[in-house]
């Protein structure tokens, strides 16, 4: 049983409960133990670009939280990944560390930060998830959306190849899914300028959502609530400004692999999908 | 001990001087004109003027020289400090180890010239010429190197023939050269004049060949040779006129044996064969940067995206006929992720594959998208024509290359009119940045780092103090065109020509010492030595004598006091400072390089300065020891000064770095122990910053 | 044109003091950030180094008034192509945490900082959260974190950031000067 301390942030437990629920319970089919971190905050990301130094703090408060339990922490979003990896790395220079005891945190344990993704791929291997794939979604074609903090700045996370991503290509792959190659793999969701200007935010996502056409796919798989929330909820922006329609259901990576396990559709929360997945589930025979 | 005292034509008037039993003085009046013999194996302490005159006058013997004129009579400080002078520089002396002189014996006065292309060739050349017997080692079963590979050069677009081989020409005509193909060095020992060097040599496979090939007829094996075609049985029209066989891709089918007039052998055998020579020259030429670590651009990922040479031999052999090509510079280039710097002809080659393209296609689009354009001198002329030709020169260093609806879109941004670009092209050509050959500068103990050897300023190779044996020539110094690499390897014959002029050369250069007694092979030392001089052999911590060029900077990182430099060591710093160093002073700590000489500057431009500060020469302000800041301030030292050279100035390559890692140390260290955090103070003072050496010790006196 | 009269030339040392603002004098302008940039692909606007020359040229009003600073979307596409290694991004972002101090700060981010100061976190949770939650059969979780708004206060950043009001909402600036 391997157990870290879960970090939910503040849209996953609020505004993403499907993706909470179906990493929740694929953890638990692959016998991953999550410890709540019941005082845990907002990571700091969505005020770096308003001071740097305060939101290292707050990101740093948290992992002090996993730091006295002395467990590593899980994140389920981007954005928190990079805040978290960042205020950890932090941690180590003096004069950091030393703003970071004034408030009267104490770090008495090192704590690495990973996305659930990255322990899947790391840490539980592809080779443990085939085995437990009982029902292989081969009629599946997907395109797969890494987002950005998932890997970038690369000197921060030292994971996969931030010029060719291909960890969650191979994940969706172990799944029995299609997941098809294309151009602008990198491209931004736009989330981090929706506040700023919504139109061009908009733009952003609508260059993913095209290609995802374009491509025929079932679904978009994402791996982040920041981007979903550019992919699903302004899907139907996206289509208004540029008169199409798209349709394309936004799943989670745990709800993909959830359903691979042969989990239920409750158990993966479908239902919460803003852009519904009825003909995907049709496919795959979840009735 | 003697002590030898200038007057300088009565200048300097010393009252009566007690300088101990052991000790005479001799008394001069000018040294200028008359000269005291002094000898090699004796200690002395000169007082006069300064050194830097001192040295000239009296090169190569184990003194202390004291100051006496620009440190006391020009600036107007009393006698009695020319005393303490006088007698610290005796105290420092008494602990001093004299330099040993070092003799090198040229007795063996043949060269090694390492690498067949342009450069090798032409040294082996010049050498044959001037009567050196040469043995020439190429790792290829060809003459010819990287020219040889090449379709034609730049600017002129000449074809290889025009420069390769008419110097291979002359070249053979000499009888005094030995040639080895397919031949590496294994390893090397000795030192200059007299080195010994393990040949390995793979045979060819061709013994007897009539040249009638038609071994290459009936080779069913095809090669891809960087974007040349050929069989695994080849030849390369340079030299010599023997097939060869290429053993990493022949399947030993024996096809070529059945039709072979001569005799073929199809087991690779490795020989080796030992060799000796008095000098040695790297001509190893370059290698392109692997380009497919420059994941963005996509070299293997994206197939068809190609490196400079590929793109050169497919379109001088028709392979490929392009209709739109974008020439991609820098790539890996001036980038901290790959290489730090600029290969220097890159541009130039980049400028000849568009004319190339051109000349056979010129209705071929060709774009460079370049961050730079680096056409120094009369390249501009050559830049000129290939604009004239109709390529577009785009400034911005393209984000990436991809593949959309099957054609390649360069992505970038031309920064003339701050507009995003998408390039649509067949075909992309990456212009790489260059590399060393470093296997064999390892090979040959110099340690490179991927750079070449020119970005150290040459200095692990050869440097005017001490002779070398080992010698660089063309683009194994830095990457570079055929006419500077002729130069280039004119030099390097040069410098052999002038080492193979002599039978001995006297060396007295203080040296570092390993004192294996209390040495505890720590290994701190190995990574402070700017020269890579020291090494462990057999255990034990050695010093490379060719390679020390005594900065004393591994004596001060010794924590066993285990290395020791001849004519300075910390005892003896010790000592000095012991002896000269009373309350209330203010204790300079200069560089002979930089600090030290601002202080004869100050003498002459009337630069007062107080009596209280006591000035010591040190070879480097690498080379000053916490323990020496100490032993001043319990002397009662209130103030102590280290002068070092500003930074990347070093002589020493890196000895005032670490004087200011010390000093940071030192600082926090002594403010724990109640001091003033300025008691000491790190400075960068050039040879002629007068004014800026006195504000520092007049402020440091207040 | 650039005032270069009107040029502070401190302002490339401000920056580099910061937290993330170290790498900025390596630029030798060669715009690969530019094209990297995804903001910049649709919304010429915005152009990182645009910025960054602007700031090393010590243009410290212009910089830090424009509204397209808060385009980057911090999504270090930049970083990874800059050949001299220096985090683009991080040093956008700290040009823009001094322009947040310079009363330059959006309103959005202003409005993220009072959550954070009440709530120490993003959404209000309300019981209706709750209860969906333990329908679904997760655990439950804190209303308020307090310890968030003792950090907020430890840095004063809120006071810096609300300290004058001359230029309060940027977003309609943007359109005024899109022209």
């Amino acid at each position: 049983m391997k157990r870290y301390a879960l970090f939910l942030g503040c849209t996953v437990p609020v505004r993403a409960q499907h993706y909470e629920l179906s990493a929740r319970n694929v953890a638990k089919e692959l016998n991953i133990e999550f410890v709540e971190m019941d005082d845990a905050s907002c990571c700091g990301f969505p005020i770096k670009a308003v001071d740097a130094e305060t939101s290292l703090l707050i990101a740093a408060r948290n992992i002090s939280i996993a730091s006295t339990m002395n467990l590593n922490i899980v994140t389920l979003c981007n954005s928190c990944t990079a805040m978290l990896s960042d205020a950890q790395k932090q941690l180590k220079h003096n004069e950091f560390y030393k703003k970071f005891k004034e408030l009267g945190f104490s770090y008495p344990h090192d704590v690495v930060v990973k996305h659930f993704v990255r322990v899947l791929y790391e840490e539980i291997g592809l080779d443990v998830l085939k085995k437990a794939v009982k029902k292989p979604l081969n009629m599946l074609k997907v395109i797969s959306h890494y987002g950005c903090h998932y890997m970038r700045p690369s000197q921060l996370h030292e994971f996969d190849n931030p010029e060719v991503p291909h960890t969650l290509d191979e994940l969706v792959t172990v799944t029995g899914a299609q997941s098809v190659e294309y151009v602008d793999k990198k491209m931004c969701c736009g989330g981090s300028v929706l506040g700023i200007d919504e139109a061009l935010a908009v733009t952003m996502a609508n260059h993913k959502l095209h290609t995802a056409k374009n491509s025929n796919v079932d679904a978009l798989i994402s791996i982040c609530p920041f981007c979903t929330v550019m992919y699903e909820d302004n899907q139907r922006k996206a289509e208004d400004k540029f008169e199409t329609q798209y349709g394309i259901p936004v799943l989670y990576y745990p709800q993909l692999l959830g359903l691979s396990l042969g989990l239920d559709k409750n158990a993966v929360g479908i239902r919460f999908n803003r852009v519904k997945a009825s003909a995907l589930l049709e496919k795959v025979g979840v009735a | 001990m003697r002590v030898l005292l200038c007057t300088c034509d009565r200048a300097i008037k010393l009252p009566d001087l007690d300088v101990g039993p052991d000790n005479t003085i001799e008394q001069y009046d000018n040294m200028c004109k008359k000269k005291p013999d002094i000898t090699h194996d004796e200690k002395v302490v000169i007082a006069g003027c300064s050194p830097n005159l001192m040295e000239t006058l009296f090169p190569n013997v184990n003194a202390e020289f004291v100051n006496l004129y620009e440190h006391i009579i020009l600036v107007g400080h009393p006698v009695y400090k020319a005393k303490d002078l006088i007698l610290a520089a005796i105290e420092k002396m008494k602990v001093i180890t004299p330099v040993k002189p070092k003799v090198f014996t040229i007795d063996n006065k043949s060269a090694l010239v390492i690498g067949g292309g342009v450069a090798g060739i032409e040294v082996a050349s010049q050498l044959a010429q001037n009567s050196i017997n040469v043995h020439l080692i190429e790792k290829t079963p060809f003459l010819g190197g990287m020219v040889a590979k090449l379709d034609r050069l730049y600017p002129e677009g000449t074809p290889y023939s025009h420069t390769l081989m008419p110097h291979i020409g002359t070249m053979l005509k000499n009888k005094n050269i030995e040639y080895s193909f397919n031949t590496e060095i294994k390893d090397i020992k000795g030192k200059v004049g007299n080195y010994k060097i393990m040949l390995q040599t793979r045979s060819r496979g061709v013994i007897d060949c009539s040249h009638c090939g038609k071994c290459i007829d009936v080779c069913p094996v095809n090669v891809d040779d960087e974007g040349k075609k050929r069989k695994a049985i080849f030849y390369v029209p340079t030299y010599p006129e023997t097939y060869a066989i290429d053993f990493k891709t022949c399947t030993k089918c024996g096809e070529c044996i059945k039709v072979c007039l001569g005799k073929i052998e199809l087991e690779e055998k490795i020989t080796e064969k030992e060799i000796r020579a008095g000098a040695v020259v790297v001509a190893t030429g370059l290698n392109w940067y692997d380009v497919s670590k420059v994941e963005e651009y996509g070299y293997h990922r994206l197939p068809g995206v190609m490196g400079t040479l590929e793109f050169e031999r497919a379109i001088a052999s028709g392979t490929l006929k392009p209709k739109k090509v974008v020439i991609i510079y820098c790539v890996g280039s001036r980038d901290s992720k790959h290489l730090p710097y600029c290969s220097k002809i890159c541009c130039f080659l980049g400028l000849k594959e568009a004319k190339l393209v051109l000349d056979r296609y010129p209705n071929t689009q060709v774009y460079i998208a370049a961050m730079d354009m680096r056409s120094f001198g009369t390249f501009e002329y050559f830049y000129n024509t290939v604009r004239e030709k109709g390529v577009t020169f785009i400034k911005g260093k393209p984000s990436e290359v991809i593949k959309r609806d099957g054609k390649f879109v360069v992505r970038t941004e031309d920064l003339y009119t701050n507009e995003l670009l998408e390039i649509e092209a067949d075909t992309v050509v990456l212009s790489a940045g260059f590399v060393a050959d470093n296997a064999t500068f390892d090979k040959l103990g110099i340690k490179l780092n991927g750079d070449f050897p020119v970005i150290y300023g040459n200095a692990s190779l050869g440097n005017i103090e001490l002779p070398r044996g080992i010698f660089t020539a063309g683009s194994a110094t830095f990457p570079a065109g055929v006419a500077d690499t002729l130069v280039d390897a004119r030099k390097a014959a040069f410098s052999v020509l002038s080492l193979f002029k002599q039978d001995k050369i006297e060396a007295i250069l203080a040296n570092a010492l390993v004192n294996e007694d209390l040495c505890s092979v720590c290994r701190m030392c190995i990574g402070t030595c700017p020269y890579n001089a020291i090494s462990i052999v057999d255990d034990k911590i050695k010093v490379n004598e060719e390679l020390c060029m005594g900065c004393g900077i591994c004596s001060i990182t010794c924590p066993s006091y285990a290395s020791q430099l001849e004519l300075f060591n910390p005892q003896g710093l010790s000592n000095q400072i012991k002896a000269l160093v009373r309350k209330g002073d203010i204790l300079a700590l200069l560089c002979r390089w930089s600090a030290y000489n601002a202080t004869d500057r100050a003498a002459y431009d009337k630069y007062m300065y107080p009596e209280n500060v006591k000035i010591i020469r040190i070879p480097c302000s690498g080379a000053v020891d916490p323990t020496h800041i100490m032993l001043a301030l319990i002397s009662g030292a209130k103030g102590i000064l280290i002068g070092g050279c500003y930074p990347d100035a070093c002589h020493y390559v890196r000895g005032n770095f670490l004087a200011k890692a010390r000093e940071q140390v030192l600082k926090m260290n002594l403010q724990h122990l109640g001091f003033k955090k300025d008691i000491v103070r790190l400075e960068w003072i050039g040879k002629d910053e007068a004014n800026k050496f006195v504000e520092i010790v007049k402020e440091m006196n207040k | 044109m650039i005032e270069l009269k009107n040029a502070d030339p401190n302002f490339k040392w401000e920056i580099i003091k910061r937290e993330g603002g170290e790498g900025l004098l390596k630029c030798f302008g060669c715009s690969d950030c530019a094209a990297s940039c995804p903001v910049r692909y649709f919304d010429e606007r915005y152009n990182p180094r645009k910025i960054i020359r602007l700031t090393l040229l010590g243009m410290k009003k212009e910089v830090l008034s424009s509204p397209f600073l808060w385009f980057c979307a911090h999504c270090h596409a930049c970083t990874e192509r800059c050949p001299q290694g220096i985090m683009v991004a991080e040093v956008i972002n700290a040009i823009k945490n001094y322009a947040a101090e310079q009363d330059y700060c959006p309103e959005g981010y202003k409005m993220q900082l009072d959550l954070l100061n009440k709530l120490g976190r993003l959404y209000e949770i309300e019981d209706f959260d709750l209860r969906k939650r333990e329908k679904l059969g997760l655990p439950p979780i804190n209303k308020i974190i307090s310890e968030v708004a003792k950090i907020l206060e430890h840095t004063g950043i809120i006071e810096r950031v609300h300290s004058k009001n001359a230029h309060a909402n940027l977003k309609s600036e943007t359109r005024n000067t899109n022209e």
